[in-house]
């Protein structure tokens, strides 16, 4: 492909174990910070005693929420967070008491100490509970405890079910997934009076976080510093944390750094998981299968308070909307609040939960017509040049290729003649390259690029890499557009008081957004370079090959440079540039075109079951993907592969346990991720055909690689064992009642 | 605090003698969540056993035949020595224990004294009727591994006692037998239900065979005259195996009516008992079918 | 003859060839010790539960998790972390194809896996398959990978030192290829 570059990275660093995460770090002085947490659900603060935990010799600061500022604040535009629970306590793991000290011992000690009194009050922890007259309130500034509700229509979806030839749905469950960051949670915060706060926090969205954490104490937005340390695995898990709150609070009131790591049992009790949803469906389909309504309600648990779990709710009633023709469409969501631990969002974002249930229901049309899954699937897709019924300009979709490549990769003819227990799913899925909805205010990227004293080429972002590229793939574009050596692209961000505003990587966003940012910068800086040396060199400079050439002599990158700072004083030649794309806000009607590229992507999972033990093995695994041109094929294989292995894990193994608001299953042990064995050969395709928006022709690829996985495993198993699995994870046991005739009626 | 590392058995059994000793060898399970854990231990003694070379050896008993497996032998020294091919039940219950780098450390004295449920080389020890040795400053005894188990975290082992060694019974070495264990992931897990079953088969007959099951009781257990249903059975080849499904059915069948597993975040009651029934069936199919394999280690 | 260690009495470390003396609690797990004392930062905790096996080094030659290991338990041994290893001309042919593959996102658990596999294949029956490399890395959990890019890398490597020793007795690797 003569467009792709071979970007060297990071990893070299990461391999030799030289990468510097939040937990490696130190600061002189540094304080051990901790947190007194709720051991209860749903309580009242009798009373709070930290006598004799502050008398304990090392203990630096304790803080009670009497000690801090007590707006409510908050990430999203629901402010629900405090720093510290005053009155009430609202889940297991609230944050009650902060506690900083000289070394770990004294730190335990003291969080042994402090005494909290509490009266137990009634929890609520089921949404639909949540929804009921009389149900306990968690927060009294929203008595309906239904932070949101999501209300759409469109088309007349009675009468499309009214003239339906079949209709099938039921309901269906997805489960707590923990997003396994194999990093536990860390932060670094230090406060001084001039310069203020300064967190060193494992964030991917830095710049919302300095927003919030302002608003927490009251400060500017400029007396409050993000410095983002590599990152050790998010997948949604690292957005805005209270614990970054906690640790700058205890560094402004012992006026010390405090350091606070999280060990794996602490960063699962406070786990901020996906949310879970409980999904009522039926889908309406005429006698050729072709689908005429859909129809959905949702219910899903926030927890106590408000993370990112609206937008997971808006993706889910929304988003398969703009992957098939549904003829008319209704989405009822209720958001609801309960006494769990916050939940939030995870790669996939409320799009792959719904497609699990969505991509089910159409396998049993299917099943009911008699209609081969890849066909009714091809009677259905949308297509380019579409606009989707909830308004996405569908400028480029190979989803038909990828259909047909996957069924065609896959041996889907086989699934007529598997052996007993084998099973072959196909499912798909659709996302964004950058979701418009994200901030209410803005959307877009900003890259600066300069020429260095040396020649090379430094771009400044305010996006974030987590490992899945992003800094090589900005620096071949920058590479590309200069026509320079990838290796003389450095590329920076990470630091909200040093690189330019970026609304972080999320929604899938790096790719398109900073990309085009960076693309952008990267032209404006090869134009200005240009001119400044044809005022140098003459009216005939080209740059060719890294040097600029002209009346036969060549002058390298660094010679230009040392020229332009000889005649600018010193500074260095430098460019800022913006992407706005050119997309709608979705308002309350959910209508408009949010992201400028669409990726999509048909995957096919084979499955063997072992019919007495339920035991499910993935055994094949064929993923297809439209992300328009690939610009780093080793990463964009990585993520997919990645995202097939989360799926894997989420549709067979992976919930976080809970009852009566405890989480049961504290460990990695019990919390079970995929291991290396059991993630089956995934072959990944391509279907490259360039979007007009991205940069280069590409999209994003990150998120869509997991929102066909649990859909398309599931399809897999119900095909293999003819029972069909409503309630993820298809654990073994789930499997065996199934096969067993023992599901659960609910 | 003190940490005592002896190199020899009487050192360490007459510090075993001091009450506030806390016996350790690979720490694989000790050691879990240490920084949490660490308070419950106080300001105990600690001794080390893993390098008593009494406790390393695997070897075989010169007037009884036995296979005598130190305390402090790792999993991962089971599953490649090459005594150990002789109970390959117990060597498959060892690949499973955690993964390459616990297998490394955890050692099968510490897989028995900690008493999991779910403990796998207790399994096939158990099928085997193998016994331990426990010494102390008042001397040795020895006792079934079946009755060493007493209940999750309980021994037998009284304060200064070690356990120095598992013997295997000779009749078992090299005879058809397997371990199967259920669990949920490719990765470390822990065993929902396991079970093992030895065999001996003379002439296409069984001529004895004992069965033990993992995870399901509070200790891996065996029904003696439940097993004693299985000898006589004619096995002459694989394919007649067909003719004793109904006895190897109804053997498994009983071990599930006998299980009382708990339900708990991994799996239910219910779910363990049925697995009972298939894992035992599976497992006394697999050793009654192994005859070839095994014969090969006697040679 | 006994050797006793009583508290604050040091146990002696040989960490990738350098000794040392450590004064502390004997119990304290060996990751810390590695970590907060002697600075070697590139082994990492993921879990303190031994199921990760980010914190995975060689003892006397043998991948173990050192958030189970009691710092006592490696006195006198040979201790090597993923910043002795690195130094190893081994180490940086696994290193290239583990970069060529992808075989690391976030890099998290990456020292851990390298420390294993190399252990593995520098072992006398090095992994031949991808199931054996998946059974190698049992104790060994990545997140972003999905895994296949490390078995392929582990594999690249068998496959070269295949290549170099299968042709000509002579040629030497330091992998073994038996």
């Amino acid at each position: 492909m003569g467009n792709e570059v071979t970007v060297r990275s990071d990893v070299a660093s990461k391999l030799r174990g030289e990468t510097r995460y939040v937990a490696d770090i130190h600061l002189p002085g540094e304080l051990y910070g901790g947190v007194v947490r709720s051991p209860h659900a749903h309580a009242r603060i009798v009373k709070v005693d930290v006598e004799k935990a502050r008398a304990i010799p090392g203990v630096q600061a304790v803080l009670t929420a009497d000690d801090v500022p007590g707006g409510a604040y908050g990430p999203t535009q629901f402010k629900d967070w405090n720093i510290l629970a005053k009155d009430r306590v609202l889940f297991v793991g609230d944050e009650v008491v902060a506690v900083a000290a000289t070394s770990e011992a004294a730190l335990r000690a003291a969080l042994a100490a402090v005494e909290v009194t509490y009266e137990l009050l009634p929890a609520v922890l089921q949404p639909e509970e949540a929804l009921a007259p009389g149900a306990p309130v968690v927060h009294d500034e929203q008595p309906d405890n239904r932070p949101m509700h999501v209300q759409l229509e469109r088309g007349d979806v009675d009468a499309a079910f009214a003239k339906a030839h079949i209709i099938r749905g039921g309901r269906y469950t997805t489960n707590r997934i923990y997003q396994g960051h194999l990093e536990p949670i860390g932060v670094l915060a230090n406060w001084s009076e001039e310069e203020g706060l300064t967190i060193w926090a494992p964030s991917h969205i830095p710049y919302r976080a300095r927003e919030t954490y302002a608003a927490a104490f009251g400060l500017p937005e400029d007396k409050v510093r993000i410095v983002v340390p590599p990152i050790g695995g998010s997948f949604g898990a690292k957005y805005v944390l209270k614990a970054h709150v906690i640790a700058a609070a205890l560094a402004m009131a012992a006026k010390q750094p405090v350091r606070m790591v999280f060990d794996r049992y602490e960063d699962m009790l406070t786990a901020h998981p996906r949310v879970p949803l409980t999904i009522d469906i039926r889908i309406a389909a005429d006698a050729e299968g072709r689908f005429l309504g859909k129809d959905v309600v949702v219910w899903g648990d926030a927890g106590a308070r408000v993370y990112w779990s609206p937008n997971v709710m808006a993706t889910a009633c929304t988003r398969p909307d703009s992957l098939y023709h549904f003829g008319a469409v209704r989405a009822e969501g209720h958001l609801c609040y309960t006494n769990h631990s916050p939940t939030t969002c995870m790669r996939g974002f409320g799009n792959a939960e719904m497609l699990f249930a969505v991509e089910s229901v159409i396998d049993e049309i299917a099943d009911g017509l008699g209609i081969d899954p890849v066909e009714i699937r091809l009677r259905n897709i949308v297509r380019r040049g579409e606009v989707t019924i909830h308004g996405y300009q569908l400028d480029s979709c190979e989803l038909e290729a990828c259909l047909r490549q996957a069924a065609e990769l896959s041996g889907w003819a086989r699934r007529q003649a598997l052996p007993p227990n084998r099973g072959l799913g196909v499912a798909l899925g659709n996302h964004v390259s950058g979701y418009r909805g994200i901030d209410s205010r803005f959307e877009g990227s900003t890259a600066v690029a300069r020429l260095r004293d040396d020649g090379r080429v430094e771009i400044e972002t305010g996006e974030i890499d987590l490992g899945q590229g992003m800094s090589a793939t900005y620096a071949a574009i920058a590479a590309r557009v200069l026509e320079i050596s990838v290796d003389s692209v450095i590329v920076k961000s990470g630091d909200t008081a040093r690189y330019p505003f970026g609304i972080g990587t999320l929604a899938s966003r790096s790719t398109v957004m900073g990309g085009n940012a960076v693309k952008l910068a990267a032209e404006q800086l090869r134009q200005q370079l240009t001119v400044f040396a044809q005022g140098e060199y003459g009216a005939d400079v080209e740059l060719i090959g890294g040097v600029v050439q002209s009346g036969g002599a060549a002058h390298s990158l660094a010679e230009v440079a040392a020229r332009y700072r000889s005649r600018y004083a010193g500074d260095t030649l430098e460019v800022r540039a913006s992407y706005r794309p050119e997309t709608d806000f979705p308002g309350k009607d959910f209508y408009g075109n949010p992201s400028p590229a669409y990726p999509f992507a048909a995957h096919v999972a084979e499955v063997e079951v072992d019919p007495e033990t339920g035991r499910v093995r993935v055994v094949g695994y064929w993923a297809v993907h439209d992300a328009g041109v690939v610009l780093n094929r080793t990463a964009a294989i990585g993520q997919v592969v990645g995202g097939v292995a989360q799926g894997i894990g989420w549709a067979t193994m992976e919930d976080l346990v809970v009852a009566e608001g405890q989480v049961k299953n504290l460990s990695l042990l019990d919390y079970r991720m995929p291991g290396a064995s059991d993630i089956p050969p995934v072959s990944v395709s391509f279907v490259e055909v360039p979007d007009p928006h991205g940069p280069f022709g590409a999209k994003s690829v990150g998120e869509v690689a997991i929102d066909p996985a649990p859909a398309a495993v599931a399809n897999a198993i119900a095909n293999a064992i003819g029972a069909r699995g409503r309630h993820l994870p298809l654990s073994p046991e789930r499997v065996w009642r199934l096969l067993h005739a023992e599901e659960e009626q609910r | 605090m003190a940490w005592y590392q002896p190199n020899r058995l009487e050192e360490a059994v007459k510090q075993a003698a001091d009450a506030r000793t806390v016996v350790v060898c690979g720490g694989t399970d000790l050691f879990v969540n240490w920084a949490r854990r660490q308070g419950t231990y106080g300001e105990a003694d600690w001794m080390s056993v893993e390098r008593i070379p009494e406790l390393q050896t695997i070897s075989l008993d010169d007037t009884t035949g036995d296979l005598v497996i130190g305390a402090a032998v790792t999993a991962h020294q089971i599953a490649s020595h090459g005594l150990c091919a002789a109970v390959p039940a117990l060597q498959q219950a060892a690949r499973v224990v955690g993964g390459w780098q616990i297998q490394n450390r955890a050692s099968i004295g510490g897989n028995l004294v900690n008493a999991s449920p779910a403990a796998d080389m207790a399994v096939p020890l158990v099928a085997y009727d193998a016994v331990v040795a426990l010494q102390s400053l008042g001397g040795r005894r020895r006792m079934p591994v079946r009755t060493f188990l007493r209940g999750p975290r309980q021994t037998a082992l009284e304060p200064g006692e070690l356990l120095t060694e598992v013997r295997i019974p000779a009749r078992v070495l090299g005879r058809p037998q397997q371990f199967l264990r259920l669990d949920q992931r490719g990765g470390t897990d822990i065993s929902l239900v396991s079970a093992a079953a030895v065999a001996q088969v003379d002439e296409g007959r069984v001529s004895f065979a004992q069965v033990a099951v993992g995870a399901a009781n509070p200790v891996p257990f065996s029904l003696p005259e439940v097993d004693a249903s299985l000898q006589g059975l004619a096995v002459a080849d694989g394919a007649a195996l067909r003719d004793v499904d109904g006895v190897v059915a109804s053997v498994a069948r009983r071990y599930a009516e006998a299980a009382q597993p708990i339900s708990d975040v991994r799996a239910s009651a219910a779910y363990r008992t049925a697995m009972v029934d298939v894992l035992v069936r599976r497992a006394i199919a697999g050793t009654l079918t192994f005859r070839a394999i095994a014969q090969e280690v006697e040679e | 003859m006994s050797s006793m260690s009583e508290q604050n009495r040091s146990i002696s470390l040989r960490v990738n060839g350098v000794s040392s003396a450590y004064e502390g609690a004997p119990t304290r797990p060996l990751v810390d010790v590695l970590r907060d004392v002697l600075g070697l930062t590139g082994t990492k905790v993921g879990c303190r539960t031994g199921e990760c096996g980010a914190c995975t080094v060689l003892l006397d030659g043998q991948p173990v998790v050192s958030c189970l290991l009691p710092v006592a338990a490696a006195a006198d041994r040979d201790v090597e972390t993923v910043e002795g290893l690195r130094a190893k001309s081994h180490f940086a042919q696994l290193a290239a194809a583990m970069e060529a593959a992808g075989g690391s996102q976030c890099g998290y658990c990456t020292p851990g896996i390298m420390v294993t596999l190399s252990a593995a294949l520098s072992a006398d029956a090095p992994p031949q398959t991808a199931a054996d490399v998946a059974g190698v890395l049992k104790n060994n959990l990545c997140r972003c990978t999905g895994y296949q890019s490390i078995l392929a890398a582990a594999l690249e490597v068998v496959r070269q030192s295949t290549d170099a020793t299968a042709p000509q007795a002579g040629g030497e690797t330091e992998w073994a290829t038996k």
